[in-house]
């Protein structure tokens, strides 16, 4: 039998529900493991103010990658940055100069894929499944994500809003800790940095916040581009609600001095969790657990975004996905048990921060070009595949 | 010398000839069986058109009653239950005429008192001085059949008598009187045994097809109601019929299920599980796309919700599409019940969805991976439980998961009395005898009791089949990875869920795509006075339930949806 056909044009519309969960989903990725335990680095108890303005920085951020895929309605980064940066005679020269951004990208979400499961991996093996070897958990990890890589973009989406509610129960269970077992004294005194070191600090931690930059792609498939990218600026008070909540259970649990030398707080904290009244005892694996709904989303997304993005700079067919999934699959493979140790991820995820920045910097960038240069893409275009998008768009320049 | 060498060689040619023989003959049987499937298609399909297009095909009927008898007596190959009355009309001229039914088929009584005995007698008596033409007048007056109609070719007498009805042949008209007498015996209405309810109509859908098309008409007295008839099935041609109130469902659903229907291409159709693997958008789901019900008054509900229902002559069980996931938890009887009941056996029936899935698996996770997350005291005893036996605990799992399979397939075969007798001794004895003699530990049987337990009380037989199906792969992968593998099985089945379709519906909906005002009708079931709207997924073109926002309009409505 064939596919269905029938039902009606909303079916494959993108809600702005939907647009929100896909990037709140993919914010919400590893950072939650470690980040009290950086915001307590490298602020102390006034991490949470960290937290908060790296919040707003990281708003402000996402509002200009909005303004920017909204300029282009229906069409990802592959097809406008060339347009930006090119001049309108000569579009295969914008092609040229968008290439090195491209290739960038891509490794960055290289990168960002294999640090996410080699994370998930290590906590994995040291809190749960100790003698798993680790290589088998990665294996398991990437094959199952491969699955959600492959599909379709609007069904990824819809995964993307189901788990949405998913992900708060860890944070009732941290809420449950923090009344259990907390200290007001430990999260003060309050207000006691330095300025300097605050920006500093700021620098160091809007890292946290990473993943958003894949609207640049995911925002081609969105139908009602208005709405969708307005529901991406309600994701940041969200998520920093979220990670400040994370920061100051956990702070008001163990302390400035003592979260520092946990490798997990989140986690430790969940262990903290007892009462009969939960049925189970220890609930650090049940929370990881519920944590690889996260893992998975983010690292889906991402894998979906840049099976996406190959698929359209070389302009191959819609077909080709699957089989770009199934080639990436060894890389990220490789990529994530490459790593020795959790120090060399450190090193990792520092280079990866350096380089959010230029991407983020990037993209700015050509937003402030595409206001100069009055650069608006048409959105008359119905959008089935990006690929044919780029022809066109060339065709009519 | 000479004579023993003359039978040697020829016991060896003999020989020889043989096996070359029984090569030949092989070979050929192999290349038959290769091009079997094929052949045998072709062959099928051969002799129907040989039978019904060549052989009766454009023909008409003879003016000459005993070849019209003759004809139809070979074609049926002189069949035991044709039954053949050939008699005279007692009218001037007298007239040769001829009957021709199914015993059993065609109602006997009928043909008896309304037709031959008009045919026989009346019209000798009645009609003796009009000059009227004996057709016309059999036609017109003696004949006492609602349903009458007149052929012209000896196709649709053929078909008439194999549906079911009674033909006519008068001598020197080259036509057919086809006379409604379709009167099998039927079993009676009885309660459905797979859906009872406590509260609500004792009636399920009958085997034959016009039965339940009239109590769906007498529960649903629009108009607008819509029944299309197909046949299908080269042979056994089955009809089946399309329900949907117009106005109501969404036109491009409709279509797109007639077209599915007419695409079928078989040669028999017994029961609705046969449109129902053919008309579903995904053959390798273990997730029923379309619902069955056996219930009238539930089909009613459906059709009034933009659903399509198709009937199918010879099953009680009524299909109805499109289905979402949601629908095969919820009973009829949440309906009829007060809200609060039947949101409250909502969320018990989620729970027990969750524990038939997942409880072997989970015990198997924490059993052997996570041991930790046991409650202290539990653990002891439940080690206690454990050490004296010799498997892991996925095998432990996998064996009694399967004789509990085992138990539910021979009580289903098992006759009547001894059935649920043998499922108390499976369950009781064996189950203590296996513990006590230390092949499975006591917690093992609390699990595996639960979950069966748990899989009954989903309202849907389909839709629990498939969690009996999918609590193996769900516990083979706890047996390698632990919870985290019990999560990556959910997280794949939810990826399965969201992308299935039933006639472009998604699957997930409400949840997902997350619409909040169909929220009335999911976990939480609203009181009636507030569910106004059509569930809005479904895209009803009528969206509306309730007009008016009026306390007595809401009232009667709410009464007649129910």
């Amino acid at each position: 039998m064939n596919k269905p056909e029938s039902g009606n044009s909303s079916q494959s519309g993108v809600t702005p529900y939907e647009s929100f969960a896909f990037i709140y989903m993919s914010i919400l990725g590893s950072g939650i493991f470690f980040l009290p335990r950086t915001a307590a680095e490298v602020a102390g108890p006034d991490g949470f103010w960290v937290i908060l303005v790296s919040g707003f920085i990281a708003t402000i951020f996402v509002y200009c990658l909005s303004k920017l895929c909204q300029r282009f309605p229906r069409r990802t980064c592959i097809s406008f940055i060339p347009e930006i940066l090119g001049p309108s005679r000569n579009p295969q020269f914008g092609r040229i100069l968008s290439f090195p951004f491209f290739i960038l990208l891509g490794f960055y979400l290289l990168f960002l894929i294999a640090t996410n499961i080699r994370i998930f991996a290590e906590i994995l093996k040291i809190e749960a499944l100790k003698r798993t070897p680790i290589e088998a958990t990665i294996f398991i990890l990437i094959f199952s994500i491969a699955f959600a890589a492959k599909t379709k973009p609007y069904i990824l989406l819809k995964m993307n809003e189901f788990l949405v509610p998913f992900t708060l129960i860890p944070i009732v269970i941290l809420l449950f800790a923090a009344f259990q077992n907390g200290e007001i004294l430990n999260m003060l005194p309050m207000f006691q940095m330095n300025l300097n070191f605050f920006g500093n600090a700021i620098f160091i931690f809007i890292y946290v916040f990473v993943g958003y930059e894949i609207m640049l792609i995911m925002a081609g498939y969105y139908q009602n581009t208005d709405k969708s990218l307005k529901s991406h600026l309600w994701v940041m008070p969200f998520i920093t609600m979220i990670f400040g909540i994370t920061f100051l259970t956990s702070l008001s649990v163990f302390g400035p001095y003592e979260i520092v030398k946990i490798m997990s707080p989140t986690l430790e904290l969940a262990k903290e969790t007892r009462s009969p009244m939960l049925i189970l005892e220890r609930l650090e694996a049940g929370v990881l657990i519920i944590f690889l709904i996260n893992i998975f989303t983010t690292v889906a997304n991402f894998y979906h975004v840049l099976v996406r993005m190959i698929t359209e700079i070389y302009r191959f067919p819609e077909k080709a996905n699957t089989t770009i999934t199934w080639i990436l699959f060894p890389i990220v493979y490789a990529l994530a048990v490459y790593l020795k140790n959790i120090q060399e991820l450190e090193r990792w995820i520092d280079w990866l921060s350096i380089t959010h920045f230029i991407v983020i910097g990037f993209a700015i960038l050509c937003l402030v070009i595409a206001v100069i240069r009055k650069k608006k893409g048409s959105p008359a275009h119905e959008l089935d595949h990006p690929g044919k998008k780029v022809q066109e768009s060339e065709d009519v320049s | 010398m000479f004579d023993t060498d003359v039978i040697f060689f020829c016991c060896i040619f003999f020989l020889v000839q043989g096996q070359i023989k029984n090569v030949v003959m092989r070979m050929k049987n192999r290349s038959f069986r290769l091009n079997r499937s094929k052949k045998k298609k072709k062959i099928l399909e051969k002799r129907y058109e040989e039978k019904l297009e060549n052989k009766v095909g454009n023909l008409g009927i003879y003016a000459d009653v005993e070849e019209n008898v003759k004809y139809i007596e070979t074609l049926l190959g002189k069949a035991g239950d044709l039954k053949i009355r050939q008699f005279t009309i007692q009218y001037k001229p007298e007239t040769k005429a001829a009957m021709l039914y199914l015993d059993e088929l065609a109602s006997r009584d009928a043909n008896q008192d309304f037709v031959l005995r008009p045919l026989m007698t009346y019209s000798g008596l009645f009609y003796k001085d009009t000059k009227k033409d004996v057709w016309e007048l059999a036609y017109e007056s003696l004949v006492q059949a609602g349903e009458l109609k007149v052929e012209q070719e000896m196709k649709e007498a053929v078909d008439a008598i194999l549906r079911g009805d009674t033909v006519l042949f008068i001598n020197g008209y080259e036509k057919v009187m086809v006379i409604g007498t379709c009167g099998w015996k039927t079993r009676g209405i009885g309660e459905p045994r797979a859906e009872s309810v406590v509260r609500g109509p004792r009636e399920g859908l009958s085997e034959t097809l016009l039965f339940s098309l009239g109590m769906i008409r007498r529960r649903l007295k629009d108009p607008d109601l819509r029944v299309k008839m197909y046949s299908i099935g080269k042979r056994t041609k089955t009809s089946v019929s399309l329900i949907y109130l117009e106005g109501v469902v969404q036109p491009d659903i409709l279509k797109e299920v007639k077209n599915r229907i007419q695409r079928i291409d078989i040669d028999g159709v017994l029961e609705t599980g046969y449109i129902e693997e053919f008309i579903q958008d995904q053959t390798w789901s273990p997730f029923p796309q379309l619902q069955n019900t056996e219930r009238p008054d539930a089909v009613v509900a459906h059709l009034l919700e933009g659903k399509i229902a198709i009937l199918v002559d010879g099953t009680p069980h009524a299909l109805i599409a499109p289905a979402v996931f949601t629908q095969f938890y919820y009973s009829p009887e949440d309906y009829y019940e007060r809200f609060h009941i039947a949101t409250f056996l909502r969320l018990i029936r989620l729970v027990s969805f969750f524990i038939s899935l997942m409880l072997p698996a989970l015990y198997i996770a924490f059993v052997s991976y996570h041991p930790e997350m046991i409650p202290s005291k539990l653990q002891f005893k439940m080690a206690s439980g454990r050490a004296t036996v010799p498997f892991p605990s996925i095998i432990e799992a996998l064996l009694m998961e399967i004789s509990v399979e085992i138990l539910r397939e021979a009580s289903i075969r098992l006759p009547g009395p001894i059935g649920p007798t043998i499922g108390i001794v499976g369950a009781l004895v064996i189950g203590d005898a296996a513990v006590s003699a230390g092949l499975v530990s006591p917690a093992m049987v609390i699990v595996v009791g639960l979950t069966t337990i748990s899989s009954y009380a989903n309202p849907s037989y389909n839709a629990a089949i498939s969690v009996r199906l999918l609590r193996f792969p769900l516990m083979i992968s706890a047996g390698i990875f632990g919870l985290y593998g019990v999560m990556l099985g959910l997280v794949l089945l939810l990826l399965h869920l969201v992308q299935l379709r039933s006639m472009g519906i998604p699957y997930m909906a409400p949840y997902t795509p997350l619409n909040t005002s169909d929220f009335k009708d999911t976990l939480v079931r609203m009181p009636w006075k507030w569910m106004d709207k059509r569930p809005s997924f479904f895209h009803p073109k009528d969206s509306q339930r309730q007009e008016e926002k009026s306390e007595a309009q809401d009232q009667k409505n709410g009464g007649e949806a129910s």
